[in-house]
C-alpha cells in the first residue's frame, strides 16, 4: 500500500486540502476503494473552507490514479513479442517431456506437476533442478517432507546432462558446478512459505540493483501437504485466504523477475458431482465407490480445488505404469534398469492438461530407472512389452 | 552466496514493517490498519486489545487476534533467522544420518538405510511382517553398524543411541525383540543394555495418540539421543475413528484436520530433530481405474500418501516374502525376496 500524502507528491505539490483528506484517507487504495459517497463529502467539506487552491475532486481522481499507474508497467505487443524471443526455455533434462512442454519450462510462468504418490513427480523437480544449475541458474529448492536427495541429484545429473552432449569426464566435472548452485531448504508450513516467498520478492530486487544473479528456477514440492492442513481448519475461508496469499506471491515473483516456479500437487478423484471439491484428497478412500462415480470421474484431477486451478500456467499430470515384460531398446541396452533383477523397470506418462502454448492432451513417456532416465516411445507402440499400473504391486 | 545477502537484508526490513506479519489477517483488518496509520510492529505491540479496537473501530476480539499476530516472533524469524538455505553441495558433502534396514542390497540402493529427517512408511496386509521389519530396525538403530556381517565378528558394540516406540495395536513383542538384539549383538550384557534403550509407550485411543504426537517434540527435546520413532501403526486408530458412532462422534473435517495437524508434526519433527521417523500403515483396496478389479493402496487416504518421503510394501505368500520399495527420492524401485536375504528374518 502507498500513503496518499507520498504517492501524490511524487506526482507534483499537495496542498492543504489533501493533508486534510489524507487525514482521513491514508493510503491511494483506500482512496480507490472509497465510495463516492464518502468523496463528495470531503468536496462539499472543502467548497464550504472556501479555499482557494483545492483541486476538484475530478483532477484529485485523476493525480490518484496517475500515481498508481507508476506502479505498473505498460508494455506494448512488439515489446513482449521480442522478450519471448529472447527469453530462456528452461529445459527440463528429459527429451519427451521437453517436447511435451514446447522446449521446456517457460520463465515467469508456474508449471504443475501433480500426480498420485508415488508418479515421480519429486524426480522430475531434481531434473529441472540439475538442468538449470548446470546451465548456471541458481536454483532454490523447499521441500515440504524431506524429500529432496542430494545422492539422487547427482545420480540424476549424470543422465541428464547427456542431453548437451557431455562426454563422460566432462559430466563428472560439472558436478561441481550443480551442486553448489542448487539452495535447499525445509519449509514446515504455509505461513512460512509465504513469507520466503515475500522476502525473495524483496530481496531479489536488491539483489538485481548490485548485478548479483538471481535465481531462475523456485521449486516448491509440495505446497498442497501444507494448504490441506489449512483448508482443514473449522474456517474455511482461513485456508482459502493463505491459498490466495500464496498464489499471488507466486505469480509475483515469476513475472517480476522472470522466474519459472515449479510446484507439485496432489491428484484427486471425485466421487460424485455433489462433492467434487477438492477438499475430497483428504478423504480416507475406504468407499470408493461413491454413488455418483461415472467412468468419465476415474481420470485424476488436480487438487487443491478450483480456487486453485486457474493460478498456474502450465499443469502436466503424471503417472506411472509398471513394465512387465521388458524390450532391450525401451531398458536402453544391456545397461538397462530391468536387467537387475530386483529392480523394477517404471515408465511415466506425462499429460499435459492445461497450457497457453501447447496443445493439451498430449502425453510423453519417460522411462526412471537407476541406470537412466530418458523419454521414449509409447510403449503401447512397442512390440515386446506389456505395461501395467505400478499401484498395482502384487 | 545469495542466501546469506537476502537474510541480512530480510532481517533489517523485518522489524518494523507489519504487512509480513499480517498476512494471515483478514483483509478488512489489514486495511483499517493501515487507514489507522500503523505500518510497523512496535506500535500495534505495545496496546492493549481495547485500546486499538478503539482506533481501528473493530470488536476488541479482532483487535486481539491483529496483536497475537504481530506478536508472533515466527513469521519475522520465518523471514530473518530461521530460514537456512543450504546448498546441495553442504548436504551431499554432510550427509544425513541413515538407520540400515539389515538388507544389504536395499540398504546399497538406499545410500545406507533410512533417512533421518524424513518419515518412513511402511505398509502390508496384516501378518506380512511390518512390526517385525520395525522391530528389527529399533534394534539396528541402536546397535550401529546392524550388517550381520560385523556382528558375526562376535563384536559386541552397542551406541548411545535411542528409540521410542509407540505402540497403538499392542504387537510390540520384547522376547522377539530380545531374541533379535541377541542375534544382532551375541552378549547377554549389551543385549540388555540395548533393551533398556528402547522406550516403549502404549496407545489406547485416538485422542492418546493425538495428545502424545503434539508432545512427542518436547520428549525429543528432553532425551536428545533418540534417533528413532517408531509409530506402530499409524492407521489403527485414526482409522476406527472415522465409523464409530458414539455420542461425540468426530465429523468428517474434524478428523480430517486433526489427521493432516498429526501429520504435520510427523514431518516436523522429524526434520527439526533430525530423527527417522519410522511409522506402519494398514492397506486397503481401491476401486481400479477402467473398472476393472481393483487395487491395493496404503490406508489413511491422499493426503497421507504424500507425507511419507519413502514408502515400503511387504506382503506374504508360501514361498515369498517380499519387501517392495514403493517410492524414495534417492532410488528407483527395489523388489527384494526376504527369503533369500539375511538371515535376521528367518
Amino acid at each position: 500500500m502507498v500513503r496518499l500524502v507520498e504517492g501524490l507528491l511524487k506526482g507534483g505539490g499537495v496542498d492543504a486540502g489533501v493533508e486534510r483528506l489524507a487525514k482521513e484517507v491514508k493510503s491511494l487504495e483506500a482512496y480507490l476503494l472509497a465510495e463516492c459517497r464518502d468523496k463528495t463529502k470531503h468536496a462539499e467539506r472543502e467548497r464550504e473552507r472556501d479555499t482557494q487552491t483545492t483541486e476538484t475532486l475530478h483532477e484529485l481522481d485523476r493525480r490518484v490514479a496517475e500515481a498508481l499507474s507508476r506502479q505498473v508497467d505498460v508494455q506494448d505487443g512488439l515489446a513482449l513479442f521480442n522478450k519471448l524471443q529472447t527469453s530462456v526455455l528452461l529445459p527440463t533434462g528429459i527429451g519427451t517431456l521437453d517436447a511435451l512442454l514446447g522446449g521446456g519450462l517457460r520463465e515467469g510462468q508456474i508449471t504443475e506437476f501433480f500426480g498420485a504418490s508415488p508418479s515421480g513427480k519429486t524426480q522430475v523437480c531434481h531434473c529441472i533442478s540439475a538442468c538449470a544449475a548446470w546451465l548456471g541458474y541458481p536454483v532454490v529448492y523447499m521441500t515440504s517432507n524431506g524429500s529432496f536427495s542430494p545422492e539422487r541429484l547427482v545420480k540424476l545429473s549424470k543422465h541428464v546432462l547427456v542431453h548437451f552432449d557431455l562426454s563422460e569426464t566432462e559430466v563428472v566435472e560439472s558436478l561441481s558446478k550443480i551442486l553448489p548452485n542448487v539452495s535447499v531448504t525445509q519449509v514446515n508450513d504455509t505461513l512460512s512459505l509465504i513469507s520466503i516467498f515475500q522476502g525473495m520478492i524483496e530481496n531479489f530486487g536488491y539483489l538485481q540493483k548490485h548485478d548479483k544473479p538471481i535465481p531462475k528456477v523456485v521449486v516448491v514440492d509440495s505446497p498442497s501437504l501444507h494448504l490441506y492442513r489449512d483448508l482443514s481448519i473449522g474456517q474455511q475461508n482461513f485456508g482459502k485466504l493463505l491459498m490466495t496469499q500464496l498464489s499471488t506471491a507466486m505469480s509475483e515473483l515469476a513475472n517480476r523477475y522472470n522466474i519459472a516456479v515449479v510446484l507439485t500437487n496432489h491428484e484427486v478423484r471425485q466421487f460424485s458431482p455433489l462433492r467434487g471439491d477438492g477438499r475430497q484428497a483428504a478423504a480416507d478412500r475406504d468407499h470408493v465407490d461413491g454413488p455418483g462415480a461415472s467412468p468419465a470421474t476415474d481420470q485424476g484431477k488436480p487438487g487443491l480445488g478450483l480456487l486453485w486451478q486457474p493460478q498456474v500456467n502450465v499443469r502436466v499430470h503424471l503417472k506411472m505404469h509398471r513394465v512387465e515384460r521388458l524390450d532391450d531398446g525401451l531398458a536402453g541396452g544391456p545397461e538397462g534398469p530391468g536387467k537387475e533383477s530386483n529392480e523394477r523397470a517404471v515408465v511415466c506418462k506425462a499429460t499435459l492438461i492445461k497450457s497457453s502454448t501447447g496443445n493439451c492432451g498430449r502425453e510423453a513417456w519417460m522411462i526412471m530407472g537407476n541406470r537412466l532416465i530418458q523419454g521414449i516411445e509409447n510403449p503401447h507402440n512397442t512390440e515386446n512389452c506389456e505395461v501395467r499400473d505400478v499401484s498395482v504391486w502384487n | 552466496m545469495y542466501s546469506n545477502d537476502s537474510r541480512s537484508n530480510a532481517a533489517t526490513s523485518t522489524t518494523t514493517c507489519l504487512d509480513a506479519h499480517l498476512v494471515a489477517c483478514p483483509p478488512k483488518l489489514r486495511r483499517a490498519l493501515v487507514d489507522a496509520g500503523f505500518n510497523n510492529v512496535h506500535d500495534v505491540c505495545h496496546l492493549s486489545a481495547m485500546d486499538l479496537a478503539r482506533e481501528l473501530g473493530t470488536t476488541p476480539e479482532e483487535a486481539q487476534q491483529v496483536i497475537d499476530l504481530a506478536k508472533t516472533k515466527a513469521v519475522g524469524a520465518y523471514l530473518g533467522n530461521s530460514v537456512t538455505f543450504r546448498t546441495a553441495l553442504e548436504l551431499f558433502e554432510n550427509p544425513c544420518e541413515r538407520i540400515p534396514l539389515g538388507i544389504p542390497r536395499l540398504d546399497a540402493a538406499l545410500g545406507g538405510g533410512i533417512s533421518a529427517g524424513q518419515v518412513t512408511e511402511i505398509c502390508g496386509p496384516p501378518g506380512a511382517g511390518k512390526t517385525q521389519i520395525s522391530m528389527l530396525l529399533s534394534v539396528t538403530a541402536i546397535a550401529g553398524g546392524g550388517s550381520t556381517r560385523d556382528s558375526a565378528a562376535g563384536r559386541a558394540s552397542c551406541s548411545d543411541r535411542g528409540v521410542l516406540y509407540i505402540d497403538t495395536e499392542g504387537s510390540f513383542v520384547p522376547e522377539r525383540v530380545e531374541e533379535i538384539a541377541r542375534g544382532v549383538l551375541g552378549s547377554e550384557a549389551a543385549t540388555r543394555q540395548l533393551l533398556s534403550q528402547i522406550q516403549y509407550v502404549r496407545v489406547h485411543s485416538q485422542v492418546e495418540q493425538l495428545a502424545l504426537v503434539s508432545d512427542l517434540a518436547s520428549h525429543l527435546e528432553r532425551n536428545r539421543n533418540i534417533k528413532l520413532v517408531v509409530l506402530d501403526s499409524v492407521a489403527f486408530h485414526m482409522r476406527s475413528g472415522a465409523t464409530s458412532t458414539s455420542g461425540d462422534k468426530l465429523d468428517f473435517s474434524k478428523r480430517q484436520h486433526s489427521l493432516a495437524n498429526m501429520f504435520h508434526l510427523l514431518t516436523k519433527l522429524a526434520v527439526e530433530n533430525k530423527c527417522c521417523v519410522w511409522v506402519t500403515n494398514h492397506i486397503t483396496v481401491r476401486k481400479a481405474e477402467g473398472g476393472d478389479g481393483a487395487k491395493v493402496v496404503p490406508a489413511l487416504g491422499d493426503l497421507w500418501a504424500h507425507v511419507p518421503a519413502e514408502r515400503f510394501f511387504v506382503w506374504n505368500t508360501d514361498d515369498f516374502r517380499g519387501l517392495l520399495l514403493h517410492k524414495s527420492p534417492s532410488s528407483p524401485q527395489v523388489l527384494v525376496d526376504l527369503n533369500r536375504e539375511t538371515g535376521l528374518f528367518a
